[in-house]
């Protein structure tokens, strides 16, 4: 059996000056070719889940793979896409500009960005229907168009396995729409997807699999599975109804 | 005085002057396209306590030049050699104040312009008291001057500048990703650090070499304000890197004609006011972000 895209072992993230750890002992195995959303009460460390996996925040764990090997050596196989809010959207970037960056790995360091990486990344901003706006300034752009424009970049970088934080959130209907489609196709061609996702009624409609966090791992695996009376109430220390589809 | 501007401004005065002149284009040109990522990586703070923090350095490589007998002290490699280390030492300090203290950035970078500059200034009165060396000029590492600049300075400061626009050419793309998304980029294959230490080496470079003729005190402003410029005219990252470069070499350009043609008035006053000119121009009359342009936008809204 060919090793899962992501095997995570015992990690804990502890930010400095506070008291309580932010994530304790998490022990996680995706499954491939599936759709999962990292589901649980604000505050309760899903974000923080997937920084701590890419690196991007110190944590302690005995293991964090992806595809067999240390996730540090395999970023040319994964694709992070951040919260929105994470960037200045007044920067002189344009649409286009942004999702050529999801390129940048492949064209290398030091090398400039020729016609055709523009081209190829025209193409990813089509998929998500945002050629018309290619060289709108980033800011011009409503916030589901933003989200797209970071989905076409994530797109760009091909991988196996992608780690999302809150696509859906804010998003227009026709957005919302556009993302999951892409989601779906992206699952039929056999990638691993991870997404941070707030909206426990939609989590069944879109989702296979479900984690279940709030500072530690509640439950993990298919959504129905996840998403009982019992769990709920565990995470969100209160009764919570979720339609699982 | 207004033909002896005309004059300097026309490359029809001493060859010296010309040559200085000339340096001081490309000076600008490449604090313009450092600028223009510093801005927009928003370091702008950090680069004024740096180039405050080069002044020890130009001390203590003059005290090292006069004891090696280099060129009286007046050396001018030995003394950015010196320059550039202070700077790097206040960078460090920055850095570690901001990861082991609680203290804030801000506190951490005024906090080290000011004793930075502060020991200079003490090693600075300390020189002149010594026997040794001839010490006249080094004040004018402060405000900047024209005149003073030997012909192989002037061929440094512009052989630098060269090498400094190529590699910011060179990591444009790089450096656009780190400004715009930090996150994203350090998630990705990139080597942000590194990245990062090289838009330092870069800046830092840029303020040793603008010393002499923009001087220490003024220069952050020679690669912020042709940046914040540019801003008013595009909303691409690689047009506001030209722009600011142009804006740049012209603020050196007319700021260091007015200062080679006038009496008393330090070329890096006369450079920043020049780039303000243009700013202000811009700020009230750029097409789009201007002042004049947004505020009938709005009267018509």
């Amino acid at each position: 059996m060919p090793p899962p895209p992501l095997d995570v072992k015992n990690l804990s993230v502890h930010y400095h000056l506070q008291d309580e750890p932010a994530l304790s002992a998490i022990d996680y195995r995706a499954e491939a070719g599936k759709l999962t959303a990292i589901i649980g009460p604000n505050g309760a460390g899903k974000s923080t889940f997937l920084k701590a996996v890419m690196g991007l925040i110190p944590s302690t764990s005995e293991k964090i793979e992806a595809f067999g090997k240390p996730v540090a050596t395999q970023k040319d196989k994964i694709a992070y896409m951040p919260q929105r809010s994470s960037v200045d959207w007044d920067f002189p970037v344009s649409a286009l500009d942004v999702a050529t960056m999801g390129l940048y790995g492949k064209i290398g360091l030091l090398r400039p960005v020729r016609k055709k990486h523009k081209d190829e990344a025209r193409g990813y901003l089509d998929q998500v229907g945002m050629a018309d706006y290619a060289d709108r300034q980033i800011g011009q752009l409503s916030g589901g168009q933003q989200q797209r424009v970071f989905l076409a970049r994530t797109l760009a970088q091909n991988p196996s396995l992608y780690f999302m934080d809150e696509p859906l959130a804010g998003v227009d209907i026709a957005t919302e729409k556009i993302i999951i489609s892409i989601l779906e196709q992206l699952k039929k061609d056999g990638k691993t997807i991870l997404v941070v996702h707030h909206d426990l009624q939609s989590v069944g409609s879109f989702f296979d699999n479900a984690l279940l966090l709030n500072k530690v791992k509640i439950s993990e695996g298919p959504v129905k599975k996840v998403l009982t009376p019992s769990n709920l109430s565990i995470a969100y220390k209160s009764p919570v109804i979720a339609n699982v589809g | 005085m207004w033909d002896d501007f005309l004059h300097v401004l026309m490359f029809q005065a001493a060859h010296n002057t010309n040559m200085v002149l000339t340096s001081t284009i490309f000076l600008g040109a490449a604090g313009g396209m450092i600028g223009s990522f510093i801005y927009l990586r928003k370091r702008a703070m950090l680069t004024d306590t740096l180039s405050h923090a080069t002044l020890p350095g130009v001390a203590l490589g003059f005290i090292v030049a006069v004891l090696l007998d280099l060129n009286d002290g007046r050396h001018l490699p030995t003394l950015l050699a010196g320059a550039a280390l202070t700077a790097l030492l206040g960078g460090l300090c920055v850095q570690w104040i901001k990861s082991k203290t609680r203290l804030n950035e801000d506190v951490a970078i005024g906090s080290v312009l000011s004793v930075f500059y502060g020991g200079g200034i003490v090693l600075l009165s300390a020189i002149q008291r010594m026997e040794a060396g001839s010490k006249a000029g080094l004040e004018t590492f402060l405000l900047g001057q024209v005149s003073g600049l030997s012909q192989s300075e002037t061929q440094l400061i512009m052989l630098v500048s060269v090498v400094v626009i190529i590699a910011a050419c060179a990591l444009f793309k790089e450096f656009r990703l780190i400004c715009f998304d930090e996150i994203y980029a350090r998630a990705g294959t990139m080597p942000v650090l590194k990245l990062d230490m090289a838009l330092l080496a870069l800046m830092i470079v840029v303020v040793c070499i603008g010393l002499k003729t923009v001087g220490l005190v003024l220069i952050v402003a020679l690669m912020i304000i042709p940046a914040v410029t540019a801003r008013f005219w595009t909303d691409d990252t690689a047009k506001l890197v030209v722009i600011a470069a142009l804006c740049g070499a012209l603020s050196c350009y007319i700021g260091a004609s007015l200062s080679a043609s006038l009496p008393n008035l330090p070329a890096g006053a006369m450079i920043v006011l020049t780039a303000f000119s243009f700013f202000t121009f811009s700020f009230f009359l750029a097409p789009k972000r201007g002042l004049l342009s947004s505020s009938l936008r709005s009267h018509h809204a």
